[in-house]
Parts: structure tokens; sequence; C-alpha cells
């Protein structure tokens, strides 16, 4: 267990927590990060900084908040100041970090039912292209400094709930029911190029996904039942390695940015993991030939469990780790913020 | 601390008789001596008008929202005689289905728990009580209890479905067909108990009150045996009438002597708390307390007491 | 001594009848009305018709009690968590869970404190002082519970002393502001502060305030002054036994009155006053009596210098004795009858004087589990000490329920309540709005856990319904399929079909195509499938299957009659090729579905969804032809074959 974690009661429940990446190179651990929370008649976005002038790693204080209307469902960064949140009112956010934090814009109400807004469930980046998807199974493409997307695809028949970019225009999205799905966003078409199922069960609906930092074909899916399932996107149809990350639904999960081959989990059942690497020999650039997370079932086998914290009572949301800083977050409305991950 | 959160002017021209929040606390109706009903949805302490529903050709007294796994429905009940059930189809409130085979202005309207399927309970003044049950074929079915309350009936509530001796079956996890029953209040001074038994029959025969019975209120019993329900009179009390879930009696303990009428008693939804209201211009809530002792929390001069230490 | 809930308008002025009715929660709907149903019904017309919808308990959801209570949950699950893997859990153990509980207290009540001091109106500062009143309040109880109760020492008194020092840090604050002045010994309070700390026998401070006297060289100070000092102390961590103490105890206090009646204190009142005070004479008491805020911080102080060495078991009587002699048990504070209910151990009315309050489920809630598990929870005759504890721990999860964010917490509470807790539980659940699926999603998760199925239909349904309301068909199929809902699968299946005959093009195949078993929900949504089947053998030009299942979807009776006339009209195509793909047999089938179908159309005022379904004459006279034209190539295939 880390030696140091910093518990913050803040009074609303977490949806999202993400860190803003530090702008230079090398290996520096980052000082801010952003929050979101849910499920609360005034929801809102956080700005906080770990870093004091002329002081070491403290608690991490509040910077700033705007209050949003609808949860915060997703929060991505875009480059190292500007992120972008998804909200379930059906709006994308453009917020800003300055010293505070401001909002710059808001794509409104690109999510919609035939006569009221539907939840945006997931917002991403892949400079210059930004993607949002809804409830509604719509994927949206927009450009900074465009007024509308740009394109909208009707992706699907029932809630896409994460997506992530496996290539510059390759987009992959998982729904409610366990659908995968592969678009190319150059095709005309409105069909997705591959689609395939999270398991065979298709009633179990995907969670979360992260794809790799290095080898973007590599992606980890989470799904309501905890398992962990990672795709192969060169030989797609099928999943390559499943593992049983918890025992109640896989709501984050993250590559290490840097150490590839370390990934953390957090769950439903109020647990966060570190899945560690058992042998030493996979250096941290993970661009190696044979790679840990495509290694089928003997993925379980060369992987180790940490727990981050004790089980806490309630769901933890969200999860992100930068450097050797981690924080998390959950509906026991407090987020953990650990300092010193040991690897 | 009980403070107001919020101020709703509803728009009526003449007195409101009844409020009524839906099953997830999004929308209340309210109904007038305007003859009308109207709905609003609720939200973070805003309200919009979202219907206003015209039909009764008198003032409305009472209304019922059904449980939403029939869609959005809504049974009023008004002095003219009639009872109306109203039903949201596509964003439009219609008249689903009236009732007028009351002689008298029909005073109180309540739904049974969900489970029984879509019933409704209507007492009247002309001192009958009707049970409307909504059949497969999308029409309606009529039972009459004539001459429940001499003079009139001015409450109706049902029992829950999970009543005494039918909570869990333990062995199957299933849960056995619970009797249905309701209370019922009158001008002669009494509150029954009905039970349906192919017909409905008076099962118990309260007596108390020295005046007319304005309410009767059975409470939620979730996972306990023991039932409750409160009824209020005009002879200014409220009893509270228990019934240990095995025998047939029934037990009565006066809640409080109120100071003038008391015209309304109800449950939480959880059946934890009692709600009072009545002519002395007063609200109060009351509580059992682990010592059996009801008591009103609402009373804003309990808990004060010297904080040493403090200014 | 009922009082109308702080309703302030003038509406109620003009109207002393109130009605009301439940909200979701802790809310109430409250208006002025006029219940009389007699003829006449002019009602005074009354410009505005509000409603006020009123709240209470709300004091859980300050944003700074919500960290306690957040925080307090965890300590609380770790009680249970520990139980349930040992059969009891020490009291050394739950003493550090009380002390845990009380610095969660503790620090809610700075933070309120702190945003008293910010607040922009004195309206705001005031309703957060009683916030922090409340809170004090609760951990003085708390606190005094906990000695009384978990501790229970042999030697009490040091621990009430040390709760008396801990409460009323006036003495400590008095002798600052004593020092702070510029002659400290000619200030009005410089006697009071130094009797205030003795009376908490802060006997160090009190020689220190002593010292700076300019009087202390003489007779009477030095005397005092020894006498102090040679004060025994039984202490917390006194190594005296409590003989011993007594022994010596009394010995200093034969000196004290021996050196009183020597008239040692003659030159001065205020000495003299301190040694009487030390040797625990009643009238001494009588004239410091305004220096005590409190009956039981006198209480305590007197029985220091009178009986130190008490037992617990005696306190209840003495401070009935107390009350009796100086308040009496009339206009008796709930605080105070709290308190008193404390020191006489009578647990069930300590529960109940606090339950009386509002704002007070989270203490009796946490303090009811705490005792229980200590055994301190009686059982009485009608309820016992388990049950005790679920009524308090429901009651707390109840008002978290009526929280937008809380409920989360709430539902960890009602899992500890072995009897009702599941029952409220669904209860609960199934009224919680859910405007997202994340939501929903996280209630199907928190009752399949918790197995209450009926909690899951419900969502499903409650989801599925809205879903077809935002004209979602796929998505309101998919969640009828999973509450195993009939009727909303039927309706959801009838849906896609008429939007098919609009667009003559399926919504939703990506999911229609992966339902599978799930198809069986209802035979609408299974005829949906098949009927899919059927376009899917057709354009892969499949026709022999095609037709066959085309035959068995008519026969079978599965296709709704209003689907017939466009199932006809598709076979049509079928029916021109050649060789026939449609046996004799077949073509027998459909012929009497058409007659069927034309024959029910004229008594059977079946709704039609869309003008497709309608087989006007122009579509009979075709398919008509079509058929006999299909059966004639039959006959030539069958007279070829034979």
């Amino acid at each position: 267990m880390a030696d140091r974690v910093c518990a913050k009661f803040v009074s609303k429940k977490i949806r999202k927590v993400r860190w803003q990446r530090p702008g230079a190179f090398g290996r520096q651990n980052p000082e801010c990060f952003v929050t979101g929370s849910w499920d609360d008649e005034q929801n809102e976005v956080s700005f906080w900084n770990t870093v004091q002038p002329n002081e070491q790693n403290i608690d991490p204080v509040l910077v700033s908040t705007i209050p949003v209307s609808g949860d915060v469902n997703d929060i991505a960064f875009y480059d190292t100041s500007t992120f972008f949140v998804a909200l379930g009112n059906g709006s994308i956010a453009m917020m800003r970090i300055d010293q505070k934090l401001t909002m710059i814009s808001e794509w409104k109400d690109i999510h919609h039912f035939k006569s009221r807004k539907a939840p945006a469930t997931g917002v991403l980046c892949q400079s210059p292209e930004i993607a949002s998807i809804g409830e509604d199974g719509k994927l949206n493409l927009m450009r900074v400094n465009q007024e509308k997307p740009y394109k909208t695809l009707d992706a699907d028949s029932c809630s896409i709930n994460a997506a992530v970019f496996t290539s510059q225009n390759e987009i992959f999205t998982g729904n409610s029911r366990g659908m995968i799905k592969l678009w190319d966003l150059r095709s005309v078409s409105e069909k997705p190029i591959l689609s395939t199922s999270l398991s065979e069960d298709s009633e179990i609906g995907v969670t979360s996904m992260d794809r790799h930092p290095f080898q973007g074909h590599i992606v980890a899916v989470g799904g309501y039942d905890g398992m962990l399932t990672v795709f192969d996107m060169r030989k797609a149809q099928t999943p390559v390695t499943v593992m049983e990350a918890s025992d109640n639904c896989l709501n984050d999960l993250r590559f290490h940015p840097e150490r590839a081959d370390h990934l953390f989990t957090a769950s439903e059942s109020g647990a966060v993991w570190h899945w560690v690497p058992l042998s030493g020999k996979n250096p941290a650039t993970g661009g190696s030939s044979g790679n840990l997370w495509l290694s089928g079932d003997l993925a379980t086998q060369q992987l180790n469990i940490k727990e981050i914290l004790p089980t806490l009572p309630l769901a933890v949301n969200s999860v992100d780790v930068c450097g050797e800083s981690l924080i998390c977050g959950g509906d026991n409305e407090a987020f953990y913020y650990v300092s010193n991950v040991v690897f | 601390m009980v403070s107001v959160i919020s101020t709703v002017d509803t728009g009526h021209e003449d007195m409101i008789h009844d409020a009524q929040m839906d099953y997830y606390g999004c929308r209340l109706a309210t109904c007038s001596s305007d003859r009308s009903v109207r709905i609003y949805d609720v939200k973070n302490g805003t309200q919009t008008l979202a219907a206003d529903l015209r039909g009764h050709e008198g003032p409305v007294w009472q209304i019922a929202w059904a449980h939403p796994k029939f869609g959005n429905i809504l049974a009023s009940c008004s002095y003219d005689r009639k009872v109306i059930i109203w039903k949201e189809i596509n964003g439009q409130w219609i008249k689903f289905y009236e009732y007028a085979n009351h002689d008298s202005s029909v005073n109180s309207v309540c739904w049974a728990p969900h489970d029984y399927g879509l019933i409704l309970a209507c007492g009247s003044s002309d001192g009958s009580i009707s049970i409307l049950s909504a059949t497969a074929a999308g029409g309606w079915e009529a039972k009459k209890i004539n001459n429940a309350h001499t003079i009139g009936c001015n409450a109706v509530s049902w029992a829950p479905a999970i009543g005494p001796n039918a909570a869990f079956d333990s062995s199957s996890g299933v849960r056995s067909t619970p009797v249905k029953r309701f209370v019922s209040g009158g001008c002669d001074n009494l509150v029954k108990v009905w039970r349906e038994d192919k017909e409905w029959v008076e099962e118990a025969k309260l007596e108390g009150h020295s005046d007319w019975v304005r309410d009767a209120a059975w409470a939620p019993s979730i996972g306990l045996s023991r039932t409750v329900i409160a009824s209020c009179s005009q002879d200014r009390r409220v009893i509270l009438w228990t019934n240990d879930g095995v025998s047939s009696s029934w037990n009565q303990r006066v809640l409080h002597t109120f100071e003038d009428v008391v015209w309304h008693v109800s449950w939480s939804v959880t059946g934890n708390i009692l709600a009072v209201s009545g002519g002395d211009n007063k609200v109060s809530l009351w509580k059992e307390t682990v010592e059996g002792q009801w008591v009103c929390i609402s009373d804003v001069n309990r808990g004060k007491g010297s904080a040493p230490g403090q200014q | 001594m009922l009082e109308p809930i702080g309703i302030l308008d003038s509406t109620f002025i003009h109207n002393k009848n109130i009605g009301h009715s439940w909200g979701y929660g802790n809310n109430l709907v409250v208006f002025p009305t006029k219940f009389s149903q007699s003829t006449t019904l002019a009602g005074v017309p009354c410009s505005r018709k509000n409603l006020f919808m009123i709240s209470w308990e709300r004091t859980l959801y300050n944003p700074f009690v919500r960290k306690l209570v957040n925080e307090s949950c965890g300590a609380f699950i770790a009680i249970q968590t520990r139980l349930g893997k040992e059969a009891q859990v020490s009291v050394s153990e739950l003493v550090q869970s009380s002390h845990q509980y009380r610095c969660i207290i503790n620090a809610c009540i700075e933070d309120l404190n702190q945003a008293a001091d910010l607040a922009e109106t004195n309206e705001a500062t005031q309703a957060i002082q009683e916030m922090s009143e409340i809170f004090y309040k609760a951990e003085l109880v708390w606190n005094l519970c906990e000695i009384m109760y978990l501790e229970n020492p042999l030697g009490i008194l040091p621990h009430l002393l040390e709760w008396v020092r801990i409460h009323f840090p006036n003495a400590l604050e008095e002798t600052g502001t004593v020092l702070a002045s510029p002659n400290p010994e000619f200030h009005e309070s410089y006697w009071k502060a130094l009797y205030g700390l003795v009376f908490q026998l802060r006997i160090d401070s009190a020689i220190k305030l002593l010292r700076i006297h300019s009087g202390f060289q003489t007779d009477a100070f030095q005397s005092a002054f020894e006498l102090l000092k040679k004060m025994p102390v039984f202490s917390v961590n006194s190594p005296l036994s409590a003989p011993e103490f007594t022994f010596r105890w009394n010995h200093w206090k034969e000196e004290c009155e021996s050196r009183i009646h020597a008239g040692d204190f003659f030159d001065s009142q205020d000495l003299q006053l301190l040694m009487e005070i030390l040797c625990g004479k009643e009238e001494a008491f009588e004239k410091v009596a305004d220096f005590f805020e409190t009956w039981y911080q006198r209480m305590i102080t007197q029985l220091t210098f009178t009986h130190p060495t008490i037992s617990a078991s005696s306190l209840g009587d003495q401070a009935d004795q107390f009350l009796a002699a100086f308040t009496g048990f009339d206009d008796l504070s709930s605080l105070d009858a709290t308190l008193l209910a404390v020191l006489r151990r009578d647990t069930r009315k300590v529960i109940g004087e606090m339950q009386g309050v509002l704002d007070n489920s989270w203490f009796t809630a946490h303090l009811a589990d705490l005792l229980y598990h200590a055994g301190a929870l009686q059982s009485f005759e009608d309820i016992n000490s388990l049950q005790l504890r679920e009524t308090l721990l429901r009651d707390y999860a109840i008002c978290l329920f009526s929280h937008q964010s809380l409920w989360s917490v709430g539902v960890l509470y009602l899992d500890h309540c072995p009897t009702v807790g599941s029952a409220t539980l669904e209860h609960l659940l199934t009224r919680l709005p859910c405007q997202s699926e994340l939501k929903a999603s996280k209630l199907i998760a928190l009752a399949e856990r918790r197995k209450l199925t009926s909690v899951v239909t419900s969502v499903c349904r409650v989801m599925g319904r809205n879903a077809l309301k935002n004209g979602r068909l796929g998505a309101a199929v998919a969640w009828a399929v999973r509450a195993q809902d009939a009727p909303l699968a039927t309706y959801a299946a009838d849906a896609v079909l008429e939007r098919y005959l609009q667009d003559s093009d399926f919504t939703s195949t990506d999911l229609l195509d992966s339902l599978g078993a799930g198809l069986l929900a209802s035979d609408r949504l299974a005829f949906l499938g098949k009927y899919r089947e059927f376009h899917r053998l057709y354009s892969a030009n499949d026709f022999h299957s095609a037709a066959t299942l085309l035959i068995s979807l008519i026969s079978s009776r599965i296709a709704p009659k209003y689907f017939w006339a466009v199932l006809l009209m598709d076979a049509l195509p079928l029916l021109e090729t050649n060789p026939p793909v449609f046996t004799s047999d077949q073509t027998y089938e459909l012929m009497q579905s058409l007659q069927e179908l034309t024959s029910s159309f004229q008594d059977d005022a079946e709704p039609i969804p869309h003008p497709n379904c309608q087989l006007n004459s122009d579509k009979t006279m075709l398919i008509t032809l079509a058929l006999s034209r299909n059966l004639a190539k039959c006959f030539v295939q069958q007279t070829g074959y034979d």
C-alpha cells in the first residue's frame, strides 16, 4: 500500500478525476487535477492544486470551481491547459486552466432525444479532432473554433457509454449492451467498419475504455460485470485477453501514460486496483515485442494486483494516474490523492 | 429546523383543496374550487405549469396519482358527483374515464397498491363507496358498497399490499397473495375497515370518535407485521388504531387532542412520520420514539436547551 | 406547544385551515384551504393561491455536514466489517471508534464555525450557528455517554472532570483575560478566575495565578499555597488505590479545616472562601453558585470536593438530588433531561429524548449502534435492543434518502437493518427518479447485489418507458428485454414495425439483430425478429427459405393481424417466380389467410397503424391473381414430375 494517502471530503459525488499533464518533457509529477461531480442539484467542475509555492506536496487545495447544470460524465484534456467536459444536459463544454478555471465555450444540446436533451456520456480528443458520445447513440465530431459538430453519426440504437481514438481517423465505441464498434471517420458510409460484442452474452454493457499509450491498436474495455477485456484492433473481432477486475461494474480504467504495463482500475464495489507486471523485463517504454496485454490467458499470471486503498464503502467512479501521483474519487463524496505510487 | 424551501403560485382562481406529488416527487397536481386540476413539473425548487385540466362542473376536492408503471394517470373527484380519471398520452392530458354513478359529492379518491392493478376507491357524501377497476379489455368495472357510512363517507385509504400475515414467504421468496383492504371514515363518527372476499365486506368497525371522521390514513408497514391506521375528526382528536397482525382486534390510542377540528392526517412514504393539519392554523409532524411515545417533532421549542460554552 | 411550522405568509393569517400532503422524503406541501363541504362554496376571494414546500432535517444536507455524513459512514462500516470478521469487538476498539466519531463531530463544528464567520448575512450566520450548536450538544452528550457506558471506569469523577474541562474552556479564557490586564490582582474577575480553575482542579494554574498576587508572601496566602500544593489528586492515571487516596484525602481535608478554624485566612475573605470550597462546604458553593453555568458542572465540582471516589452507579441518585435542590425537574430542557438520563444510565430515555428533537437522527443512529455493540443498549419488554438499533438506523437512512445525492449512504445503513432494511430499501429505491442510464445502472447494480429483483425490473421498466417516450425504440426494446416486460416489448416492437411501414426501412437493426434469445420477451418481438430474418433471406436470394418463413409467420399466427396485408404483399414477388417457391399447400395457406383477412376487416374495427396495412380491392385483386397464377405453376410443375 502506498505511504501517503490524503482523503478529502468535498460534499459532492465525484464522477471524474483527471490530471493536468505537466507541459514539459521529463519525469516530473503533475501538480494539478480537475474533478467533476454528479447526482446533485448543482454539479460542478473543480480545479485543484497539490503544490504550493515554496512547498512540496501538500493536501490538495481548491483553486476554482465552475458550476454546471447536469452530471459531469466525462473530462478529457485536449492539450495541457484546455479540456472538454461531457455533461448530463447534452452539452460539451470547453474549459481552460489559466491560474483559474474559465469556461471558454459550449456545444449546446448536441446530444438529444426526440423532444428532450440526452446525456452526453463521453468526450475524447485526438488533436485536432474532438468527438462526443451520448445516450442518444450519436457520435459527434467537432473541431475547436467551429460552432457546430461537422459530422454526426447515428452510431447506436442504445446508449454509447465509452469510446477511444485508436488512430487519427478511427474511433472505437462500446454501448450499454456490450456492442463494440469501430468507426472510420473518413468513411462516407454510416456503417461501422467492424461490429462485435464484448462477450458472448451480449447483455453485459461497456462502462469504460482506455487505449494503450504507445500502441493505439490495444484497447482495454471495462464491463458492467467487472471484467477487463483487451482488444487488438488488428484482429478485433474477438477479444484477446479477459481478466476479472472486480465483482461489480468497472467504472474507470487507465493505463499508466509512461509505464504502459501498469494499469489502474476503479470499481463500483469501492476498490481501486493497481495491476503490476510481475517480471521486471518489460521496460517502461512498453514498445517491445511481446506485449503483456496481448498475452491472453497468460496475462493473469503475469500480473499482480495491489490495492491502492482499503475498499471504500461506496463506488469509486474514476481514477487517474500520472508520474507517481494518483487521484481517485467516487460516491462517498470524497477524493483520495496518493502522491507516491510504488511501481 | 423546519423551513420553507419554495413557494408555488398555483394560478388557481379559488381555494385549493388538495395538492399531491407524484411517485417520484417530480410532479405536483393541485385541485381547486375553481373546478380545475393543474399539473406542474417541479425541479430544483422551480415549478412550471404542465397542464390545466378542465372537466369538472364543481369544486374539485381531491386528487390521486396512480403508480407510474401504468403511465401518467391522475384521478380527481368533485362536488359535481363525478370521478374523472385523466391520462397523459403523447404529452397531452385526456379524460381517460368518467364515473358518474354517485348521487352526491365525491369527497375522496385513493388508488390501491399497484400490485393489484389499476383500482380506485371513491368515497361519497351519498354514503357509498365505489371501487373502480381497470379491466384487461381496457374498460372499467365498478363495484359499489352502499350505505358504507350513513350521511356520508369522507375518506378512503388503502392498506399496503404487503400487509400483516402476508410478508415474504421465506421458503420460496415469493410473496403470497395479499388480501385487499382499505379503511374509510364518515359522518357516522365511524372508521371502518373493508376486506375483499369476492364482494367487499365490513371487517371492522372502529368506534372512538365523537364527531364526524374527516380523514383516515392507513400507514405503510414496510417489513413489519403491525398495522396502524390514523384517523382524525371534528372532535379535534387524532386516533391511532393498531392491529398486531395476528388477532382481529384493534387497539385505539389518542395521539393528541388539538385546539380545533383536525381535517387531515397522512403518513410519510415509509410510514415513520405522521403529518396532521386542521383548523388550528398548524401542521405538525409526529413520530413514535423508542420509548413508545408519540412526540411532535415539529415542535420548535423542543431541543432548545442551555448549551454550555457557546454564546 | 404545537407550533405552526414556520410559515410566514399573509394567506395563512386570513385562513386558519391548513391542508398538506407529502412530497418525496422530508418534504411536505402545505397550503391554506377550506374544508367545508357544504353547498355554499364561495371562498373568500384571495389574490394569490400559493402552496408552500416545506422541509426539515436539512442540517445533514449542509455542505459541511455532508462531510460528517460521509466520513462517519466510513467509521460505521468499519465497525460492522470488524464485527463481520470477529464475533465481538473489544471495548477498547469501540472506545476508539467513539473517539473517531467525536473527532468527526468536532471537525464539523470547526468547519461550521468558520463558515458562520464568513457568512454574508446575519440570518445565514445564525442558521449555521444553530447547526453548530446541534453538533456541539451532540458531542457533549456523546462524550458523557462514552464515559458512562464505554469507559465505565472505577473512579468516574476524574473522567467527568475532564469532560467539564473540555466543554467549559471559559475558566482558562477568563484567567487569560485577567492575566492580560495591566494589574491582574485588581481585575474584577481575579477571584472568579481563580475559583474557576480550582473548580476544574487546575491546581497548577491556580497556584500560578495566586503567585502574582501582591499579598502572596503573607501568611494567609502561604498557608493556602501550601495546602493547594499538598492536595491529593485522584486522576485518571492515578497510581493510588481508592482506599489509599481516601486516607490521604481525609488527612489533607482535616488539615484544611483545622487551619480555617485556626483563623489562618481571617484576613482575606476571598481566601477563606477558597478554602471552604476546597473543604466541600455547601454554604461556600451557595456563594459561588453564579459562577457555574450549568447544574452538572456544579455537581461534578462539588462531588470532587465531597465524594472524590464516588462510583458511576451512584451518580444518578446524586444528579437527582442536585436537580431537585437547585433547578427542579419542571422546565427541564431536552439537553438537561438527556444528560440526566445518561447519568442515570437510562439509555432508552437518552435516545428517546434525542429522537424527539429534529435533526438528530445522525446522532441517535450512530450512538445506538455503538452502545448496542458495547452491550449497553438494554432490551425492553416491548422492543429488544436489536430492534431498537434497527429503528434508529432506518430513520437515519430514510432521512438520507430525502437528499438528491446522500441516498447512496442511506443504502449502506439499511444493509445493517436485518429485519426491515431490505423491504425499506426496495420501497425507497423504486422511488428514486433516474434521469440517466448511469444512475439506472447504479441502481440496478446495487439492487442486484441485494437480490431486490423487483427494483431491477421496476427500474428497467421505467427506463424502457422513457426510451419509448424519447423515440429510442431500440433502447426501449433492450430495456423491455432486460425487464422481461412483455407488454412493453410488444409496444416497442409495434412501434418499430410502424416505423418500418413509414420508412420502408428498419430502425435499430444493430440491436434487433443481436438480441438472440432476448427476442422471446414477447411474441410481437419474436415476430419482429423473424420478419427481419425474412428480409435477410430474401435479400440473400434464398427465396425458398424466405417463403417457408413467411408462411410459418402467418400460419402460426405469431404475426399480428394488422400486419398480414403487408406479409401478403411481401409474398407477391415470391409468387411471381418461376419455378414457384411456394408449394401448392403453402399457396392454399396464403389464400385462406387472404380470405380471413378480407372477411374480418369488415366486422373488426381494429385500428390500422399505416395505410399499407389496409387491404383495398386493388391489392386483394393483385394478390388473388398472383396466388392463382402460382397455383397453376405448381400444378404444372407437379404434373411435370408425375
